[in-house]
């Protein structure tokens, strides 16, 4: 193609962007279903858009769960079954790349918790994937029914509080039982001595998930936004929330985990000569 | 509830968690875990092995060393003892060749006065022979100054005595 040829295919085609630009902003929108509070609202609250499941109403982030369990479970099986028994001991890029997921986990896990981290690096990998995949999720946009007939796009399921407190208290009660473990009673009562824990995590979680929500809801509600930075938008806030989220989370968890269960010497009273 | 919060979706939500972490647990973390562990166990039983045969070289370096700056003392030894053989060899030799240097000078010496006798005997000989011929030749020679001395005398007209 000459100079001259590719400079006209230019010109047309954006030519063809700017008319259907302005054919986009002079048309009449349909009637919106909702206004820019009411989607906000339902996108923090869930209050409105339900999804059935074994006869209940629930929130959609229930189903979002089902499709982050059911894929990561499905990967887990394939690469336990297919992958694992063929791993050498100098890996490949799939081995390398398992092994540098479950290394910086265990890692974390021995490094703010010298005792009993087994457990909890296998916990703090669940955490992580699943925070990590979890806020991702939004951008796949996987559809669903209501039980009012309507599609929605699946939110990121710790867009819902429940999930976020959900995952917030069982974090605690994953440091408790680090603390009972290890000191018995006694960890119980350091465990519960950082009793704004659970809540500040499932608040953290849900805020920083919500603060990234709004954002992209308030650009995908405005018609002028639309293009182009959504995709900024989208993509890199929900990244850069995923890998903060993920990591911040497994930290302090690791780090309260390992301060309850770290064993407590009693002092020995000195005996003094009467 | 305030903020949607409802107990039945949270457990729910922990019902899936208590899924996701144990299938995570059993299918993921635990195999590669157990797997990495071995593999480190493994390297570092090569790595004590490897250790262990240093160990062992260093030793064997050692001992052989140790041999070998012995070996080096005893060619020492060696050396400064075959140098000392030589020297006194040398020194053997040297006053073996003075001795017969010696003996060939006093040889030399007395043949060399032995010929200085013979010539100066010769020499006196024939210095007396020479002398006694020239006393010889003198006694004649006055003996016949003498006897025609005499014969003039007794020629003459008038003998004093005879």
């Amino acid at each position: 193609m000459d100079s001259k040829r590719k400079k006209r295919f230019l010109i047309m085609w954006v030519s063809l962007l700017v008319l259907l630009l302005i054919l986009i902003f002079l048309m009449p929108s349909a009637h919106k279903t909702e206004t820019i509070q009411e989607a906000m609202k339902d996108a923090v609250l869930h209050e409105d858009n339900k999804v059935a499941f074994l006869g209940m109403e629930v929130n959609p982030s229930i189903a979002s769960d089902w499709v982050i369990v059911g894929v990561l479970l499905i990967f887990a099986l394939a690469v336990r079954i297919f992958a694992i028994p063929r791993f050498k001991e100098v890996p490949g890029k799939f081995q390398l790349l398992l092994e540098t997921l479950v290394g910086f986990f265990t890692d974390l896990a021995k490094g703010n918790s010298p005792h009993r981290n087994q457990f909890l690096g296998g916990y703090l990998l669940f955490a992580g994937v699943y925070i990590f995949f979890g806020t991702t999720f939004e951008l796949f946009g996987i559809q669903w029914i209501t039980t009012q007939g309507y599609s929605i796009s699946l939110p990121a399921p710790l867009s819902d509080i429940n999930a976020a407190i959900a995952l917030g208290f069982l974090s605690y009660g994953i440091i408790m039982s680090g603390g009972i473990a290890s000191n018995g009673i006694k960890g119980i009562g350091l465990t519960l001595k950082d009793f704004s824990l659970p809540i500040s995590m499932s608040f953290r979680l849900f805020g920083a998930l919500l603060s990234g929500l709004l954002v992209t809801e308030l650009v995908y509600f405005t018609m002028g936004l639309s293009f182009v930075l959504p995709v900024v938008v989208g993509i890199l806030f929900t990244l850069l929330h995923a890998i903060i989220q993920t990591y911040v989370l497994t930290m302090l968890t690791s780090v309260f985990y390992g301060e309850v269960s770290e064993k407590t010497t009693k002092k020995e009273k000195e005996v003094t000569a009467s | 509830m305030p903020l949607n919060i409802d107990f039945q979706q949270i457990l729910l939500h922990l019902f899936n968690f208590a899924i996701l972490a144990g299938g995570l647990y059993f299918l993921l973390y635990k195999p590669i875990r157990a797997f990495m562990e071995e593999r480190t166990r493994a390297i570092e039983d090569r790595v004590k092995a490897a250790a262990h045969q240093m160990d062992e070289a260093n030793t064997v370096k050692a001992s052989y060393e140790e041999k070998l700056a012995a070996l080096d003392q005893e060619m020492e030894q060696k050396r400064r003892e075959a140098e000392k053989d030589i020297e006194s060899r040398r020194q053997a030799a040297l006053n073996e060749a003075k001795k017969e240097a010696d003996q060939v000078m006093i040889k030399a010496r007395e043949n060399a006065e032995k010929e200085r006798s013979i010539i100066l005997e010769d020499a006196q000989n024939e210095i007396r022979q020479m002398a006694s011929k020239a006393t010889e030749k003198l006694v004649r020679d006055s003996l016949n100054n003498v006897y025609d001395e005499f014969l003039d005398k007794a020629g003459s007209p008038r003998r004093q005595d005879g």
